[in-house]
């Protein structure tokens, strides 16, 4: 051995050692042989067996490993090989597992006698949901949201759509991305993004569109920012309407006025445009353009248009005016167009409710992937316009299952006939079983439940599974606080606390709670994720996917026609292996089998009507999730597609196409670039009402905070909600940090401290809300007006006053 | 043939002596990962040479052996063969290595862990801040927990402890605040608090035999930095009785089992499959 050769050796196997640590650390180790059982750890934690499962909380699914020791969880850490999280939590989610032992969980069934909710027998309880049925099948709605999983929201919508032949069933997914999906929907003919989470490693900008992922999704923000301290570059351009912990670590931050993202998308339309950087192949080749009707006719496919007209309708958008409408510098225009011209480089874009909650929530979305599409920054590894979701399943259930009014399984939709009889088929229903009048979306849902019969009000008793409306619900007073006192309307909860929805509920049903049953989610980059039932639920508390269950078999033994198929069998004849019917409505027997399984199998015959394929159930025990389509190879393992439409990737492209956008509504392998006018908000700040308020979520909560506030690491580092105001109001205003102010809007109003400069930076002239806490509730003063296409609130803009208090 | 010059027969001396050492080091390394957490060691065949006095085997066997440990420091060789180190002139004592500390006792073990908990929903739980949290930007926490600072002195005495894992940008991701109430409302009523009660920490690693160096009783995953809490700045009962030595992983091993080396487990272990 020569001298050199002697120190390359020694070299070599320093890095190789050195590798195979980062290996261990980083890799995302797709192949690692699984052993029967985990070596029980020497050490501290002997006797704990653990298991995984993906978070409870939001959209990006990170999957967790729990540790439980004599039948109760007792630890969770991030799972190293899952690919999501890569070992990572957020605060969050380290702290999931307490969620479940809040003292006051709910633990018997209750109803309300005389205004005071009693305990019952949950076959009293049972017997209650079946009579309310009964009384009028057409008046009954179903309420959830993506905390379903994907069995529990499959069963609610067979349940309505193919038992009760009733529409009337939507999910708080409603109030959280339905305009992200129409968008989908209107570009690529198919919901749901092309990329994937690899695209965050990959990017060279990535850009935030009024969207704070260093507090909501933490995991995702981790992922890019420490390719900085990798040695990578990755440039952060922050679009925002207040300075964020997002934009502490941007290298652009560009904060415009409510509804200025309109805008400045037209703005860098406009000058791909003028200065011809667009992607003038890509567009040819797969792109047509597409407009609305008219500006007071907005529709869902809208109508063609040509590149000339789309090209004079953003002639208007110049720098210049851009910066009137959204208040950014014509320079940072210029900035973002320089970016989305260059070829070179990767660009992913980033939104969650800021593009979502809004009155023109399609229009803004059609426009973000617009000018990705325009300047071909779309289909490679980093190049993508990603939306995110706020809830675990938001994708998995209310998008794939279809649990939306207007939706069933599959993409299909109630509309149209074919496929009405598609799912007849598959549910074995009679034809005609299933109703082609799509049900009420969800703010329409809670006008008819809280207006009095007598004056229109058709939906008499609405049934809550995981959701808490009584908080979430834009303007309460409206939509919600109207149903106490109401004799002939009837709410039905099935809740894990209590909370400000069973704060006016006539029956409450204890539910069981994320590890205490199975379950399956699907995140937001379209990956479905499995889990099992690791402890006890409390008390009588039990399955929401039972309740359903049992409450359809409660129908069908009383002779509710709708219960059968057309062979006269139970919807949810739920069989074992051997084919032999299990009486799951029986809690006793729930556990027999399982359902999740039974439920998946039946439901993947639908997921292949859009190329959403799922694989079999067990395929999803042995992996952190799979993104579908998972597609049969030809050895018989399960490929799962991380870029879809991309012909290196997706194995439905048409071959030789490159890119194929194989659902496109122009039936040409086409996506639609639409045009969209800037159009102001329909509530400004005026003489009266002189400020903004925009509302959102912190880090340290989720949602409603139902769960978060009882962990106590949680609540103490963020133990009330707050309005956040700038120095300027503030002085204005002659209020300091702890001081009240009373909030009020046209609809309502909340007393509140203030904070100044608080978690972040409110510009002079808006201030900003959490909604987590159920003693201040917010939402008693935002607006219910909502997207014309998608039918999704504005929480993010609305006038209001304030007063010290 | 001339005699091999002293030269290069030193050089194949010392290629010899560093096969043999990197034969010894793969083999303990293939020894060491087939024998798993509580396994009994069995020692390798003995080479002959071991038997003999060394520097008979350098004679006999015309190869050095490798030093041992208590050699290094005492024997120079090489081109700085004369330099000394006299450290105990610098630091005016005759310790030739930094001296042992006393092992803490249990009950200071104890003690550590219980202040460990004070911060931790369970042991692997992210520590949460103790002093309120002005972070802008990612490098704001660096300045005091890069290093590890210490502040005042006795009952006063605090420690912005070491990082224990690799550097991450965003600290609040994992790390909040502890506050009980900003400006109110009325504080949450205690009914509505989780009673979780979290893994316990384990006070000590196992042993395969009495003087064998303990194996670590908790994950290595984010707590790679070990002087963080087993440093001259970590809690008493939690330091190590040898500070100079800086390759911690080279005596304690960690858990397969605790570093989710596998994928989690699924099959039995798991409630019983329909």
């Amino acid at each position: 051995m020569t001298d050199f050769s002697r120190r390359s050796f020694i070299k070599a196997t320093a890095m190789a050692a050195a590798t195979a640590a980062a290996a261990t650390h980083l890799s995302e180790s797709e192949a690692v042989a699984a052993p029967a059982t985990r070596p029980a750890p020497a050490g501290g934690d002997g006797g704990v067996a653990w298991n995984k499962a993906p978070c409870r909380f939001c959209g990006t699914g990170c999957h967790v490993d729990v540790a439980v020791k004599g039948g109760k969880v007792v630890g969770v850490r991030g799972s190293r090989n899952a690919a999501v999280n890569k070992g990572l939590l957020c605060v969050k989610g380290y702290h999931v597992g307490s969620i479940l032992y809040g003292r006051d969980r709910l633990t018997t069934p209750l109803l309300r006698v005389n205004g005071k909710l009693t305990p019952i027998s949950w076959d009293k309880a049972i017997d209650v949901m079946a009579d309310r049925v009964e009384l009028d099948p057409k008046g009954f709605a179903f309420y959830g949201s993506g905390q379903w999983t994907i069995p529990e929201g499959y069963a609610a919508q067979k349940f309505m759509k193919g038992g009760l032949s009733n529409n009337h069933i939507d999910p708080n997914a409603r109030l959280c991305m339905a305009s992200a999906v129409t968008a989908f929907l209107g570009v690529y003919g198919v919901d749901e993004p092309a990329g994937c989470y690899q695209d965050l490693d990959e990017a060279d900008t990535i850009i935030l569109w009024g969207n704070n992922p260093a507090e909501m999704h933490p995991i995702l923000f981790s992922r890019i920012i420490d390719r900085r301290s990798r040695g990578e570059k990755v440039e952060l351009i922050d679009l925002t309407t207040r300075r964020t912990r997002s934009s502490d670590h941007a290298d652009h931050v560009m904060i415009f006025k409510p509804h200025g993202d309109l805008a400045i998308a037209n703005g860098i339309a406009h000058l791909l445009l003028k200065e011809g950087t667009y992607d003038k192949e890509f567009v040819a080749k797969h792109c047509n353009f597409r407009e609305n009707p008219s500006l007071k006719k907005k529709s869902l496919f809208g109508k063609p248009m040509t590149f000339e007209a789309y090209k004079k309708e953003l002639e208007a958008y110049t720098p210049e005016k851009v910066e009137e409408l959204s208040g950014v510098p014509a320079a940072q225009i210029r900035l973002l167009a320089k970016r989305f011209a260059d070829p070179k480089i990767k660009i992913t874009s980033l939104w969650c409710m800021g593009m979502n909650q809004h009155t023109r929530g399609t229009a803004i979305n059609t426009l973000v992937h617009g000018i990705h599409l325009l300047s071909g920054h779309f289909g490679k590894p980093g190049d993508a316009p990603t939306s995110l979701t706020g809830q675990p399943s938001a994708c998995g259930t209310a998008r794939e299952v279809g649990t939306l009014a207007h939706a069933l399984p599959g993409g299909r939709i109630v509309k149209l006939k074919p496929h009405r009889d598609q799912c007849e088929k598959l549910w074995n229903l009679p034809s005609g079983r299933i109703n082609p009048k799509p049900g009420y979306h969800t703010v329409k849902m809670w006008e008819q439940f809280t207006k009095e019969k007598a004056k229109g009000g058709d939906v008499h008793t609405i049934y809550v599974q995981v959701t808490n409306p009584g908080q979430s619900l834009p303007n309460l007073n409206h939509l919600f606080n109207d149903k106490e006192g109401m004799k002939d309307k009837f709410l039905i909860v099935s809740e894990v606390y209590p909370t400000a929805t069973t704060r006016l509920a006539d029956l409450v049903l204890p539910a069981a709670l994320w590890v205490e049953k199975n379950g399956v989610f699907g995140n937001s980059e379209r990956r479905t994720q499995q889990w099992f039932k690791m402890v006890e639920p409390p008390g009588q508390a039990r399955d929401d996917c039972w309740q359903t269950i049992a409450m359809a078999k409660r129908l069908y033994d009383r002779g509710f026609a709708g219960m059968r198929d057309k062979d006269g069998k139970f919807l949810f004849d739920v069989k074992d292996d051997k084919g032999k019917s299990v009486p799951v409505w029986d809690w006793n027997h729930y556990y027999d089998v399982n359902v999740d399984k039974w439920l998946h199998e039946e439901y993947r015959g639908f997921t292949t009507m859009k190329h959403k394929d799922i694989a079999p159930y067990d395929e999803y025990v042995k992996a952190h999730g799979l993104r579908w389509p998972v597609v049969k190879q030809k050895d018989g393992s399960w490929r799962e597609t991380r870029f879809r439409f991309s012909e290196f990737d997706d194995s439905y492209v048409k071959k030789g196409s490159g890119i194929d956008f194989y659902h496109s509504k122009t039936k040409d392998g086409k996506a639609q670039i639409w045009f969209q006018p800037y159009e102001p908000p329909p509530e400004m700040p005026d003489k009266d009402y002189p400020l903004w308020l925009c509302t959102g979520r912190v880090l340290e909560h989720w949602h409603t905070g139902t769960m978060t506030m009882r962990v106590p690491e949680l609540r103490r580092a963020m133990p009330h909600s707050y309005v956040e105001l700038n120095p300027v109001d503030a002085r204005k205003l002659g209020v300091n940090n702890g001081d009240k102010v009373k909030i009020e809007s046209r609809r309502g109003s909340v007393v509140m401290p203030v904070w100044i400069d608080g978690r972040s930076k409110t510009v002079a002239g808006s201030v900003f809300v959490p909604f987590f806490d159920e003693r201040l509730l917010i939402n008693n003063v935002t607006l219910h007006l909502f997207c014309p296409i998608s039918k999704e609130p504005d929480y993010k803009k609305c006038a209001v006053r304030l007063s010290k208090v | 043939m001339s005699e091999t010059s002293p030269e290069s027969s030193d050089n194949r001396l010392g290629q010899m002596a560093l096969a043999v050492v990197l034969g010894l080091a793969l083999t303990g390394f293939v020894v060491g990962v087939r024998a798993g957490p509580g396994s009994s060691r069995t020692s390798g065949a003995v080479p002959q040479a071991a038997d003999m006095p060394r520097d008979l085997v350098a004679k006999v066997h015309g190869i050095t052996t490798a030093k041992r440990y208590d050699e290094i420091g005492e024997q120079q060789r090489g081109v700085n063969a004369a330099w000394r180190s006299r450290l105990d002139l610098v630091q005016g004592t005759t310790a030739k290595r930094l001296p042992l500390k006393a092992k803490a006792t249990h009950t200071e073990v104890l003690d550590a862990i219980a202040k460990r908990t004070e911060n931790r929903a369970f042991d692997g739980a992210p520590p949460v801040v103790p002093h309120p949290v002005q972070q802008r930007g990612g490098l704001a926490c660096l300045a005091c927990h890069s290093k590890g600072v210490v502040l005042g002195k006795g009952a006063e005495r605090r420690v912005a402890s070491v990082m224990s894992h690799r550097f991450m940008t965003n600290c609040t991701q994992c790390h909040v605040e502890q506050v009980s109430a900003r400006w109110g409302p009325a504080n949450w009523p205690a009914e509505s608090e989780s009673t979780f009660v979290g893994l316990a920490a384990a006070t000590h690693g196992p042993r395969s035999f009495e003087s064998a160096p303990p194996q670590m009783p908790h994950a290595a995953a984010m707590r790679s930095a070990c002087g963080s809490c087993h440093g001259p700045t970590g809690p008493k009962g939690l330091q190590t009785s040898h500070f100079d030595r800086q390759s911690c992983t080279q005596c304690h091993t960690s858990s397969a089992g605790h570093d989710q080396r596998y994928e989690p487990g699924y099959g039995p272990g798991f409630p019983a499959a329909p």
